[in-house]
């Protein structure tokens, strides 16, 4: 039986061939193609795997929103002792208003449109007392247009200054040529209280 | 998606996991993993839509399964089972009409020669296993493998030498005794 080589190969191809067809013989068990189906179903479904990046994503966002929208104010905040620094200015400018009379001031803030002194001097006093800070302006102090007085005073004196000046004069306020005399107090003499005469008070 | 689509995935299913498992099957030789490999190849097609524009369904189907199951050996890190060289077979060949007792004897050759197919190197076996698949002629082995014909054919035969030659080996021993 094993004298002819031929037929030995040919009985090794036949047993070769055998042993392959079992090697690659199986069959999937009957659950599979539902499986698979299942699976495929399952794809279609709309996934919440989305959330677990979403929302630190969308904390993340809100902080950083409010991180920024709150930074500003706070420089704003710390930013304020700053402007009251500078404020001297301004109560350099009342205390020289302290000295001019009620009318010079409105007199003065005509001959100077741009410095509105009694108003800055307002200003920053309700600043410095409770309200909020202003938003920032482009030119500061902020301009503003003159009242319906301060600007009747002020189509007063552009008519006939010369009168209006006398009329300064003559009301006994220091002219800016003149020095400022000190001012002579008489001594005050406060006489005693009268005891009560009945004592009905 | 849409329920037409869904009757063509699961028709593609129907008419082609089979062969899918046969393929994969041959690649890694254990049946929960070809499971799994097949279920994978058809879900990676599902998601890219891309089972609707096959002009060779077949060879497309086991090329993509094929990759698959390579890439189960890869991730499992691991080959298909490898079998010792020492097959000594101590019986005759049973060509003849198989009685059970024959029947018996041939599954325990067939063992011993799984055994050593499991040992071809895998340039080799993968064009091996596959041509035995009755569904695949050389040419869509070629296909899967990305290889020419000429290639796979050739390798088929170094893969059919090596065996007869171990098998005949094998089969000497008995008869030198």
């Amino acid at each position: 039986m094993r004298d002819d080589p031929t037929q030995d190969r040919d009985e090794l191809d036949i047993l070769l061939d055998a042993a392959l067809a079992t090697y690659v013989d199986s069959e999937p068990s009957p659950s599979l193609r539902p499986r698979i189906l299942a699976a495929a179903s399952d794809l279609d479904r709309p996934s919440l795997g989305w959330l677990s990046w979403a929302i630190p994503a969308l904390a993340a966002a809100l902080l950083m929103t409010i991180f920024l929208t709150h930074r500003p104010a706070a420089r704003r905040e710390t930013s304020q002792p700053t402007a009251d620094l500078s404020a001297p200015r301004v109560p350099a400018s009342t205390e020289r208003t302290a000295y001019i009379p009620p009318k010079s001031i409105a007199t003065e803030a005509t001959l100077h449109p741009g410095s509105n002194l009694p108003r800055a001097a307002r200003s920053v006093r309700t600043t410095a007392s409770v309200q909020p800070p202003l938003p920032r302006q482009d030119v500061f102090p902020t301009p503003i247009s003159l009242n319906p007085e301060e600007q009747a005073l002020a189509a007063a004196i552009n008519r006939s200054p010369e009168r209006i000046a006398k009329q300064i004069a003559q009301s006994g306020a220091p002219s800016q040529e003149e020095p400022i005399e000190p001012l002579r107090i008489a001594a005050i003499h406060i006489p005693p209280l009268n005891p009560p005469d009945n004592g009905d008070n | 998606m849409v329920s037409e689509d869904v009757a063509e995935f699961e028709a593609l299913v129907a008419r082609q996991s089979h062969f899918v498992y046969r393929v994969v099957y041959a690649i890694l030789r254990n049946r929960h993993d070809a499971e799994d490999a097949v279920q994978e190849t058809f879900l990676k097609l599902y998601r890219n839509h891309t089972w609707k524009a096959i002009e060779d369904e077949r060879a497309f189907l086991a090329r993509t399964a094929w990759r698959v199951a390579l890439d189960c050996i890869s991730k499992s890190d691991r080959l298909p089972k490898q079998a010792s060289t020492d097959f000594q077979p101590d019986y005759e060949p049973a060509l003849s009409a198989p009685s059970p007792e024959q029947h018996a004897i041939a599954a325990g050759q067939h063992t011993g020669i799984h055994r050593m197919i499991d040992t071809l190197p895998e340039e080799l076996r993968q064009p091996l296993v596959l041509s035995a698949i009755d569904e695949l002629n050389s040419r869509e082995v070629a296909v899967i493998l990305g290889l020419p014909e000429g290639t796979v054919r050739t390798r088929i035969m170094r893969a059919r030498l090596m065996l007869k030659q171990k098998l005949a080996a094998t089969m000497e021993k008995p008869h030198a005794r």
